[in-house]
């Protein structure tokens, strides 16, 4: 059985209890408890197929799941819609590069600091005093995250004509553009050159360090998930079968036979 | 809060140094001062050096400019694609000619209610389009066109009979809009506010947020959007803008019917923002002028030639010249006139020097 993941008596960031997720008779997770302390980096591996993705899925709220709760800072979010619970602060980025394709880098971010705008959309029809000030002060901020992840010479280009490492950081860089409480990456490093991996490494560890933000990592890259991740879910066919620090991780038999391949 | 942005999307312009953010979404960049200027002259001269012809051109070009800047918020920003431009046109027509010819209400009442009456129409029609995609809309949208035309059809019938509502002339208070001329005023103001305003939701995050819907849903989702509110903001304002069209036509042409609003009007604004550029303010006005002299300009060329043709047959070649735009923009430069005309002053601005900034997909 999983064993509950000590966090110094805080309570985490996000606390997955029980999440059983079906597609029809097809059980894609079962009874998958789960816990992202508030520092720290949480790494998710397990093989194709697992249910990584769906349990980020279910958590953000684009599937609905049939069982178990979500809570967000000990806030229940289950089953509320997706626009809701990003809302509350949850950022994501995605598997399959989902960039908005026809805006610039920038405005990808502040689409995803929509959270920070207020005001009656029809007042935007004028821009008048607070959605000009608004506009400025976003733009700001977005700019720091620009800063921190050196996206410098893209900012203004359309995010089509970039590369797909250039892209999958973008993708990353949108979600901490939302400045969560909670980051959650679905393979970032796939697809990527040594050295754009390391430049990831990079951030991600500076992200955990600095922005001190509580990261939940779907990964399939070992060596990476084995080198940053403070603690390790392993995920198979849609159940968690371990949990613990890489070392325990790697040492779990249970999760050679399956995952890492006996040695 | 000094930056150096390098500007290199690309409908945009060349390299921009920017000193604050705000310089990043201003539309005045303090320099255009003789562009206003000569704009202002030749708008105020422009009914004095035109013919009475031409100014009846230029009156029709602008209400085809301001139905066109909202359509494309809807069909090119939000890629909602709407065949029900018609419709909406009608719906503010009708507006205008319910409450203004036939219950006597003020100008600025009808032209008010005119825009309301096509949010709320937009919205209705929005609903049932909120789960579907491009295609599926433009049918829902098709729908709605028959729906809406076949009720002011029956209006007409019942409450006028064959002939049409004959709309009275607008009272501005201080001038009565009775002749091309002080139109021709009152549409340029009206169309200025409505380009500026779409220019404006360009610029914010209602634009942004209507894109990123249209890119990528889930994503969109994740950005903590509500897909179904930015549709129907799309819709809202969109009608609004585009019904609010249908009745400064409708009172500019001093006659209301219903026949007016047929399917190949729909169409010919589908091709208004495909020939000017899909998505771009600059585009929606550039195809609206275009197409709407269109027609003109080829009778014009054939009367030239010493065809004669006359009814049907004109009608028909009229179909075939949009048809033919169409297919050659979508075939040669799909980003439309807006697209040549950034080339064009990219090119002007950087000679004598050859860089071309990268390609923008807007």
């Amino acid at each position: 059985m999983v064993g509950m993941m000590q966090t110094g008596g805080q309570i985490p960031t996000l606390d997955v209890r029980g999440l059983t997720l079906r597609f029809g008779s097809v059980e894609v997770l079962r009874e998958v408890t789960l816990q992202v302390p508030s520092f720290g980096i949480t790494a998710l591996i397990g093989p194709n197929g697992a249910g990584k993705t769906a349990l980020l899925n279910a958590v953000t709220g684009i599937y609905r799941p049939q069982s178990g709760q979500v809570l967000l800072d000990s806030e229940d979010i289950t089953g509320l819609p997706a626009h809701v619970i990003a809302k509350k602060g949850i950022g994501r980025s995605f598997q399959h590069l989902e960039l908005f394709q026809r805006l610039t880098v920038i405005e990808n971010l502040l689409v995803f600091r929509d959270r920070h705008f207020s005001g009656n959309p029809l007042a935007a029809l004028w821009f008048l005093g607070k959605t000009a000030r608004q506009e400025a002060e976003q733009r700001a901020a977005a700019e720091d995250v620009i800063d921190f992840f050196e996206l410098w010479p893209y900012r203004d280009a359309v995010v089509t004509g970039l590369s797909y490492g250039t892209q999958k950081i973008i993708g990353v860089t949108r979600a901490m553009a939302m400045s969560p409480r909670l980051l959650l990456l679905d393979e970032p490093a796939s697809g990527l050159t040594r050295e754009e991996k390391e430049n990831l490494a990079r951030f991600i560890l500076r992200l955990r360090s600095d922005w001190k933000v509580p990261i939940l990592w779907i990964e399939h890259d070992m060596d990476l998930v084995m080198d940053l991740a403070d603690r390790i879910y392993v995920l198979e066919l849609g159940h968690c079968i371990a949990s613990g620090t890489p070392s325990e991780i790697r040492d779990n038999l249970e999760v050679r036979k399956s995952y890492l391949g006996a040695t | 809060m000094t930056v150096l942005s390098i500007q290199r999307r690309a409908m945009g312009r060349p390299p921009t140094l920017h000193t604050s953010y705000r310089q990043t979404f201003r539309l005045w960049r303090g320099k255009e001062w003789a562009w206003l200027l000569a704009g202002i002259t030749v708008a105020v001269l422009w009914p004095f050096i035109v013919n009475a012809f031409w100014l009846h051109l230029s009156n029709l070009a602008l209400i085809a400019v301001v139905a066109t800047v909202g359509l494309n918020l809807l069909s090119g920003n939000a890629r909602l694609v709407s065949l029900g431009q018609a419709a909406f046109l009608a719906v503010g027509g009708f507006a205008a000619g319910i409450l203004g010819a036939q219950h006597g209400f003020p100008f600025w009442v009808c032209l008010l209610t005119a825009a309301v009456a096509g949010a709320l129409v937009g919205i209705l029609v929005g609903v049932p389009s909120l789960r579907l995609k491009v295609v599926y809309v433009a049918i829902t949208t098709l729908a709605l066109h028959f729906a809406i035309t076949t009720m002011v059809s029956i209006y007409q019938v019942e409450a006028v009979r064959a002939h049409g509502i004959v709309m009275p002339i607008p009272d501005l208070g201080f001038v009565k809009l009775g002749d091309s001329r002080p139109w021709f005023y009152f549409l340029l103001v009206v169309t200025v506010l409505v380009i500026l305003a779409a220019l404006n939701i360009q610029r914010s995050y209602l634009g942004r947020r209507w894109i990123a819907v249209a890119d990528h849903e889930v994503a969109a989702r994740s950005a903590g959007i509500n897909i179904a509110g930015a549709k129907l903001w799309a819709f809202a304002i969109s009608s609004a803008i585009v019904s609010l069209a249908g009745a400064l036509g409708a009172y500019y042409e001093g006659v209301l019917t219903a026949e007016t609003y047929d399917i190949q009007l729909a169409i010919v604004y589908l091709a208004m923002i495909i020939v000017g550029g899909v998505g771009s303010v600059l585009g929606s006005v550039l195809g609206a002028v275009l197409l709407t002299l269109l027609p003109y300009m080829l009778d014009f060329a054939m009367k030239a030639g010493g065809i004669a043709l006359s009814g049907g047959s004109l009608n028909g070649i009229h179909s075939i010249a949009y048809g033919a735009l169409i297919l050659l923009f979508l075939l040669f430069e799909p980003l439309g006139l807006a697209a040549i005309w950034y080339r064009i002053r990219n090119a002007g601005m950087l000679w004598p020097l050859k860089y071309t900034p990268l390609e923008a997909k807007r």
